[in-house]
């Protein structure tokens, strides 16, 4: 058994008297990959953000100690006129690099993550200039520039095309395999949950399951989180 | 040499240089946080502090410095809470300060000279402390933009991000209001309330219009910014005309062309 990086007692967020997420319980163990699922307004990204201590929660959070994280948000929206290059971007990042002075030695670590995540050429350009999937890109090598333990991905292929979507989640998938980073990943879509993630929690304002996907993922859940059209869903494998 | 020192174009060169290039730095993060309505608010403040200064005999630039940094806080904290929007938040304080001054000037009897010095800048007004309070917060200015540059790109570009990150994001919006605070008191003077906000806005947007990355926005923001003071200066001292006015055509006519070598 890996050695358990997270675990969720119990965890709800309560914002303005307005309780968005109740009654989340899980735990995570290093190396897997936990999507997690459920409707739009479900609480997906509420639940994201309480982990990693952007909202204020209630319940129990224990991170294993040190641990260092990696996020690539939701639907990034900057200033797309924003003076920022690649380079530049990935070198806040980087330990000890100096924004004005940058010495070759940060150069090759922001040169060799680009290339971990086939975004070489994109290193002086301009972020605003980037098309959805380079972005996702670079903003992957963002996340993963510091080695995290666990990698958070909030929906990160929205607006992504289909070939896009499929080399981001390969690549996922390898980083995992080859590095062992654990990650958690948002999605609604089922497909994406039944082919990469090793365990899900379904959510739809409190928790609906946790487990396999293939054991946790019952009709009556997809029913309760998606109404009446998913229940019949087929997946093909 | 200690006559040089003393001299007026001294004098008026050393303040116009300190607060080009602490106007470059400052607008950089000024324009990318999309905060260019706030320093004129800022200055507005700053010149009820100067009133209220006069009225009460307290150092005018310290009655500015404190007064616009009241304000500062005020309108982050009232933005922090969510309760209006910061355009909003900006008017009410803006129009509050201004008809504080007004009334104060009214009441002071404050001439219209002098009223307009205040407006648009009168640089040969400035006294020897000016300059040494200028020439410190500019050094100041270097020193906490060389330690937070990175930190202060980070919030301007993402702060959410910056805050998953562990960034105290609140604790330095604080400080570069205070930095832009005691900006807008010391320059008040020199370019007046009227075209403190310009100052730190066009150079910085010229060089966003030309520049690639963030480095090459920064330092081509501080060449445009003393470009447009020293001409300035120089054209002013020539043509007898204030200084304020002539800093600000010449960096928009920078602006413009930028505009047209645009990337």
């Amino acid at each position: 058994m890996e050695r358990e990086i997270l675990s969720a007692k119990n965890l709800s967020v309560t914002i303005g008297g307005r309780t968005l997420v109740k009654g989340v319980t899980f735990d995570l163990h290093e190396g897997d990959i936990l999507a997690l699922i459920g409707p739009n307004g479900a609480g997906k990204t509420t639940i994201l953000k309480a982990l990693l201590g952007i909202l204020p929660s209630e319940g129990e959070i224990k991170w294993q100690k040190k641990i260092s994280i990696g996020y690539v948000p939701q639907r990034f929206t900057f200033d797309a006129n924003f003076p920022l290059t690649v380079q530049e971007l990935l070198s806040f990042r980087v330990k000890g690099a100096r924004f004005w002075f940058r010495p070759k030695k940060t150069c090759t670590i922001i040169s060799n993550i680009l290339q971990t995540v086939g975004a070489e050429k994109l290193m002086k350009r301009r972020i605003g200039k980037l098309s959805a999937g380079e972005l996702q890109r670079v903003l992957l090598a963002y996340a993963l520039v510091d080695n995290p333990q666990i990698l958070f991905l909030d929906e990160p292929v929205a607006g992504v095309d289909i070939e896009g979507e499929e080399n981001f989640y390969n690549l996922i998938t390898r980083l995992n395999k080859e590095k062992n980073i654990t990650i958690i990943l948002v999605s609604h879509d089922l497909n994406i949950v039944y082919k990469y993630a090793r365990e899900v929690i379904c959510v739809d304002k409190k928790m609906l399951c946790f487990g396999a996907p293939h054991k946790a993922l019952t009709a009556e859940v997809l029913k309760e989180a998606f109404g009446r059209d998913v229940t019949s869903f087929k997946h093909k494998h | 040499m200690l006559e040089f020192f003393q001299s007026e174009i001294f004098r008026i060169v050393a303040v116009g240089i300190s607060i080009g290039i602490t106007a470059a730095m400052l607008g950089v993060f000024v324009i990318l946080r999309k905060l260019s309505y706030f320093p004129d608010a800022l200055a507005h403040a700053a010149l009820a502090g100067i009133a209220l200064g006069l009225l009460s005999k307290i150092n005018v630039v310290l009655g500015a410095a404190i007064f616009a940094l009241l304000m500062a806080l005020g309108i982050a904290y009232l933005e922090r809470k969510k309760i209006l929007g910061l355009d909003t938040i900006i008017v009410i304080f803006f129009s509050t300060a201004l008809a504080m001054a007004v009334l104060v000037a009214e009441f002071l009897n404050v001439s219209e000279e002098d009223l307009m010095g205040y407006l648009f800048g009168d640089i040969l007004k400035i006294t020897n402390e000016t300059v040494l309070l200028a020439v410190g917060i500019a050094l100041l200015a270097v020193i906490i933009l060389i330690i937070k540059f990175k930190l202060w790109t980070k919030i301007s570009f993402h702060s959410e991000l910056a805050l998953i990150e562990g960034v105290k994001v609140n604790r330095e919006n604080y400080l570069f209001m205070l930095l832009l605070a005691l900006f807008v008191a010391i320059s008040i003077r020199v370019v007046g309330t009227i075209l403190i906000g310009p100052l730190l806005v066009i150079p910085a947007a010229a060089a966003n219009n030309v520049s690639g990355g963030f480095r090459g926005v920064f330092i081509l923001s501080i060449i445009f910014s003393l470009v447009s003071v020293i001409l300035g200066i120089f054209l002013s001292t020539i043509f007898h005309v204030s200084l304020g006015p002539i800093i600000v055509l010449i960096a928009a006519a920078i602006f413009v062309i930028s505009t047209i070598l645009r990337r």
